[in-house]
C-alpha cells in the first residue's frame, strides 16, 4: 500500500515535472535543424507560467468549454498512473494496458470537447479532424499493444515488460514497436500529423479560443500526454536490460523516454504537414501493418 | 518599347477591345483620368500588350463630365474586373455592365460621393467618422459554412479578408475583401516632384520596392527621352536581380512554413540572409536602396561590396541547388503541392495572370525579355517555364530564376562598362503620356504616367503583379481543394498586398488636416 502510495507519488511527479523539460529539450533540437539558438531548455516552464499570471478569456459559459483542459491534464494524468515508470505501476493490474489506452482516449476526447464548445469555426474544423485521427490512430495503436500482449502471455504492462524479455525477440515485435511508434507520432499531436490544430491553416484548431491559465493547462497536459505516450511505448519493448535492478531501471526510464521524445521530434522536425486525409490513408496503411504483425505473433514469431 | 494610343468612342470601346484581344494583345491595365482641369471630361484608357512586338497600346476612350459612364469590357476580359471597379472607387466613372461594383480600394466608411483621385479632392482629405460601416458581402452559398480566413490570420503577413465558403473541409468558393492598407500613394505623389516620387514608390512595396522605383524612373524617362548611361542601367539590372533572389528565397521559405515545414522555412532564410547583407555592401542598405532617379543612379557601387555579392552568389547558387534537392526527395512535400491550386493555361491567359505563376501554366511572358529595359537588352534572359500549373510548378519557375539571376548578375559585373551613372534630366514638359513594365520578381508590374506642370505629375497609376494574379485565385480553387490548402494556394503566387494596395505610411496624418 504504501509502496503504491509512493510509485504514485513518484509517476505523478515525474510526469507533472519533467514534462515541460523534455519540450524544452525537443525545442533546443529543433531549433539545432533549423539552424537556430533556439530558446533556453528551460523555457517552457517560464511559458507555463507567464499563461498562468495571464487574464482567462472566455468565450463560452458551458462548463465543458471550461474544463476541457483539465479533462485533457486528468486523463493523462489517470494513464500515467498505469504505466510502469521503472518502478512497478502504482495501479497495476492484468489487463491495465487496454484501460490505459482507454484513458489515452479520454484525454484526447478533451481536445476534442474543447473544439466543439468554442463555437468557432476553427476550433470545429480542429474538433473534427481529431477526431477523424483519433478513429484512424487508435487502431494502430492497440494492435500494437496486442502484439506485445501475444508474445508475453498476457495484457498487464508489468507481464508483458518482463515476459517479452523472456519470450525473446521476434520479428512481430519489430512491427508492433514500429506501428506503436507512428501511432504515438499522431496521439502526441506532432507532425507530420499535427493536423488538428495546424497553426497554419486553422489557427490552432481546438486552442485558438482559449488564453492564459487555461491555455497553460492544456499546453501542460498535452507536454504530460506525450511524456505518458512515450513511457507507453517504453514499457512495450520491455524490461532493458533484462532483470536489471529497480533503481537502475528507474534511473534509465527517463532516459528511454528522451529517446522515444528526440525521435519524434526528428521525424517532425523533418515533415511538412500532411493533409487530414493523407494522414488517414497512412494509418489505414500503418494498421493493415500493425494487424499483420499481430498475426504473425499469434502464430507464434 | 513602343507606345501608341488609339482614341476611340464609348460605343466603338467595345469593338475596339475585341479588335485587340483576337490580335493576340493582353490586357495589361485600365487607367482613368480627371482632365476636366484640361478642358475636357475624363478618360478611361485600356492599355493592351503585344508581347511578341514589345509595343503597348492604349485604348482611350473620352468620357463626358456630365455623364460620367463607359462600357464596361470586363463581361469581355475578366482581368479588367478589379481595374474597372477601381476606376468607379477613385475617379468615379461608372464602368456599366460591370458584373461585381462592389467597393475595392476605398474604405467601407469612404463617404459615397468623394472619388480620391478626382483633381477637385484635396489630397488631405479626411472623410467624418462613420460608425458599424460594413463590407458588401457575398452572400454564403446554400449549405456552406463559412471560414474566415483574415482579415489578420498566420500566414497572411498583411491584413485581408477572404471568406471561404466551406462543406465539411472542402472549399466550394471564395469571397475577397481587401486594399486595408490603402494609403492613397498615387495622390500623395501628385504633390511631389519627380525627384521625390522614387524614394515614395520605393516604399510601395517592404520586399520589391526597387522595382517600383526603376519602374516609376524609366516611365519618365521614356515620357521625356532621357538616355541613361550604360553604367547605371546595369547598376539597375544588378540590383533588380539581387532584390529577385531574396524575394523568391523568402516566398520559398513561407510555402514551407504554411504546409507546415520549418525546417526548410529556417534554411531558406538563412541562405537569404547573406544576400541582404551583400546588398547592403553595394548600396548601404539591405533593403530600400534609394538608388532610384529619373536619369539613372544617385550612387556607384562600393568596390567591396561587388566582391562581397561574388562570395555570396557562389553561396547562394550552391544552397539553393542543395535546397532544391532536398525538397524534391520530400515525397510529403510533393503530395501536397503536386496537383494543388491548379490553374490551367487557359484560365492563366484569360485571367491575364503575370509572372511565374504564368508561367508555371506555360504562359511565356517576361518583361525582361518582351520589353527589354535597364540592361537586358544586352543580358538575354533564359525564362523559365513549366506546363503543369500547380503548386511545385511555381516552386520550380522561381528556383529556376533564382539561379537565372545569379548567373545575370555575374555577367553584368563581368561586363559592367565604365561612365557615369547618372544624367541630368532637365526640364520635362507637361502633358506627356508613357508607360513602364518592369519584370517585378512576382511578374509584371506596371506604370502609366501623364506628366503635369512644375515638374510633378499629373497622373500616376502603379498596377503591381498581385494585383492580377490575386484577382484570379479563386480560379484556382478547384474541386476537392480543402481547407488545408487554401492558405498555400493564396500564398504560392506570392501575394503582397501592400504593393496591391499602394500602401504609404503618412507621418503626420493631423497635420493639415482638410474638412470638405
Amino acid at each position: 500500500m504504501i509502496a503504491s502510495l509512493l510509485t504514485a507519488f513518484y509517476n505523478l511527479a515525474f510526469v507533472l515535472l519533467f514534462a515541460p523539460l523534455y519540450a524544452g529539450i525537443n525545442r533546443k533540437i529543433r531549433a539545432r535543424v533549423h539552424s537556430r539558438q533556439g530558446p533556453p531548455v528551460l523555457q517552457p516552464y517560464r511559458d507555463i507560467l507567464k499563461l498562468m499570471g495571464k487574464e482567462d478569456c472566455q468565450v463560452s459559459d458551458d462548463p465543458v468549454h471550461r474544463l476541457a483542459p483539465y479533462l485533457v491534464m486528468t486523463g493523462a494524468l489517470a494513464a500515467a498512473l498505469l504505466v510502469p515508470m521503472g518502478f512497478r505501476a502504482p495501479l497495476g493490474f492484468a489487463g491495465d494496458g487496454l484501460v490505459l489506452i482507454y484513458l489515452l482516449t479520454f484525454s484526447a476526447i478533451g481536445t476534442v470537447l474543447a473544439g466543439l464548445s468554442s463555437r468557432s469555426p476553427f476550433a470545429g474544423a480542429g474538433a473534427s479532424r481529431e477526431i477523424m485521427l483519433l478513429l484512424a490512430v487508435e487502431p494502430v495503436l492497440a494492435a500494437a499493444f496486442f502484439t506485445f500482449g501475444t508474445r508475453a502471455g498476457s495484457l498487464g504492462l508489468a507481464e508483458i515488460a518482463t515476459g517479452v524479455a523472456q519470450a525473446g525477440f521476434a520479428p512481430s515485435l519489430l512491427v508492433g514497436a514500429l506501428a506503436a511508434f507512428l501511432a504515438i507520432q499522431a496521439e502526441s499531436a506532432k507532425l507530420p500529423f499535427d493536423v488538428a490544430e495546424a497553426e497554419t491553416e486553422i489557427i490552432g484548431g481546438p486552442y485558438v479560443e482559449y488564453s492564459g491559465p487555461s491555455l497553460a493547462a492544456f499546453e501542460w497536459a498535452l507536454m504530460v500526454r506525450r511524456v505518458v505516450l512515450a513511457s507507453f511505448l517504453v514499457a512495450l519493448l520491455g524490461a532493458c536490460p533484462a532483470g536489471a535492478p529497480v533503481w537502475l531501471s528507474a534511473l534509465l526510464h527517463p532516459i528511454k523516454v528522451l529517446v522515444v521524445l528526440v525521435l519524434t521530434e526528428l521525424v517532425a522536425v523533418l515533415s511538412p504537414r500532411l493533409r487530414i486525409r493523407q494522414a488517414i490513408r497512412f494509418y489505414e496503411g500503418a494498421g493493415l501493418l500493425a494487424v499483420a504483425g499481430l498475426l504473425v505473433a499469434i502464430f507464434g514469431f | 518599347m513602343q507606345y501608341e494610343t488609339i482614341v476611340t468612342s464609348r460605343e466603338d470601346l467595345a469593338s475596339e477591345v475585341s479588335r485587340m484581344a483576337d490580335s493576340g494583345a493582353r490586357l495589361i491595365m485600365t487607367v482613368g483620368t480627371d482632365v476636366r482641369p484640361l478642358g475636357r471630361g475624363f478618360e478611361v484608357t485600356h492599355l493592351f500588350g503585344f508581347d511578341r512586338a514589345n509595343k503597348v497600346v492604349g485604348v482611350v476612350v473620352p468620357v463626358p463630365a456630365d455623364d460620367p459612364t463607359f462600357p464596361a469590357v470586363t463581361p469581355q476580359l475578366p482581368p479588367a474586373g478589379w481595374m474597372e471597379r477601381e476606376v468607379y472607387d477613385m475617379i468615379g466613372v461608372t464602368p456599366e455592365g460591370h458584373p461585381d461594383l462592389r467597393r475595392l480600394v476605398v474604405a467601407d466608411d469612404w463617404p459615397d460621393d468623394v472619388f480620391p483621385l478626382r483633381k477637385d479632392v484635396p489630397h488631405n482629405y479626411r472623410p467624418p467618422r462613420v460608425e458599424n460601416a460594413r463590407s458588401a458581402l457575398k452572400p454564403t452559398p446554400e449549405g456552406t459554412t463559412v471560414v474566415p480566413v483574415g482579415p489578420f490570420f498566420p500566414t497572411l503577413e498583411e491584413p485581408a479578408y477572404f471568406r471561404l465558403f466551406v462543406e465539411g473541409e472542402e472549399v466550394v468558393d471564395c469571397d475577397y475583401r481587401g486594399f486595408y492598407s490603402h494609403r492613397g500613394i498615387e495622390k500623395l505623389a501628385e504633390q511631389l516632384r519627380y525627384d521625390q516620387i522614387p524614394f515614395l514608390a520605393e516604399r510601395i512595396c517592404g520586399i520589391c520596392g526597387y522595382t517600383h522605383s526603376t519602374c516609376f524612373s524609366q516611365t519618365l524617362e521614356r515620357a521625356a527621352g532621357i538616355e541613361v548611361p550604360k553604367r547605371g542601367r546595369y547598376i539597375r539590372t544588378i540590383m533588380l536581380e539581387l532584390e529577385r533572389i531574396h524575394s523568391h528565397l523568402l516566398w520559398l521559405g513561407l510555402a514551407a512554413h504554411i504546409v507546415g515545414f520549418d525546417t526548410g522555412f529556417m534554411q531558406a532564410w538563412r541562405v537569404r540572409e547573406p544576400v541582404m547583407w551583400a546588398a547592403e555592401a553595394l548600396t548601404g542598405n539591405r533593403k530600400t536602396y534609394g538608388m532610384n532617379l529619373p536619369g539613372g543612379v544617385r550612387r556607384d557601387l562600393r568596390p567591396e561590396g561587388i566582391e562581397r555579392v561574388q562570395q555570396v552568389l557562389r553561396d547562394v547558387e550552391r544552397e539553393s541547388r542543395g535546397l532544391m534537392r532536398a525538397l524534391e526527395r520530400d515525397t510529403a512535400l510533393r503530395s501536397r503541392l503536386r496537383n494543388t491550386g491548379v490553374l490551367t493555361h487557359e484560365k492563366a491567359v484569360l485571367w491575364g495572370a503575370v509572372g511565374p505563376t504564368a508561367r508555371a501554366s506555360g504562359v511565356d511572358i517576361d518583361v525582361r525579355r518582351d520589353y527589354p529595359y535597364a540592361a537586358y537588352d544586352e543580358l538575354p534572359v533564359n525564362v523559365a517555364l513549366r506546363q503543369e500549373g500547380d503548386i511545385w510548378a511555381r516552386l520550380e519557375v522561381r528556383v529556376e530564376e533564382t539561379l537565372e539571376s545569379v548567373r545575370l548578375i555575374r555577367e553584368a559585373l563581368a561586363n559592367l562598362p565604365p561612365g557615369p551613372t547618372f544624367v541630368e534630366p532637365g526640364e520635362i514638359p507637361a502633358g506627356l503620356v508613357s508607360v513602364g513594365l518592369v519584370e517585378a520578381p512576382r511578374g509584371e508590374c506596371c506604370n502609366y504616367l501623364m506628366t503635369g506642370e512644375a515638374g510633378r505629375p499629373y497622373r500616376w497609376r502603379v498596377r503591381v503583379p498581385t494585383y492580377m494574379n490575386l484577382q484570379l485565385t479563386p480560379q484556382m480553387v478547384g474541386p476537392g481543394t480543402t481547407i488545408s490548402d487554401f492558405p498555400i494556394i493564396a500564398a504560392s503566387i506570392d501575394p503582397c498586398f501592400s504593393c496591391t494596395e499602394r500602401m504609404e505610411i503618412v507621418r503626420h496624418p493631423r497635420e493639415g488636416r482638410h474638412e470638405p
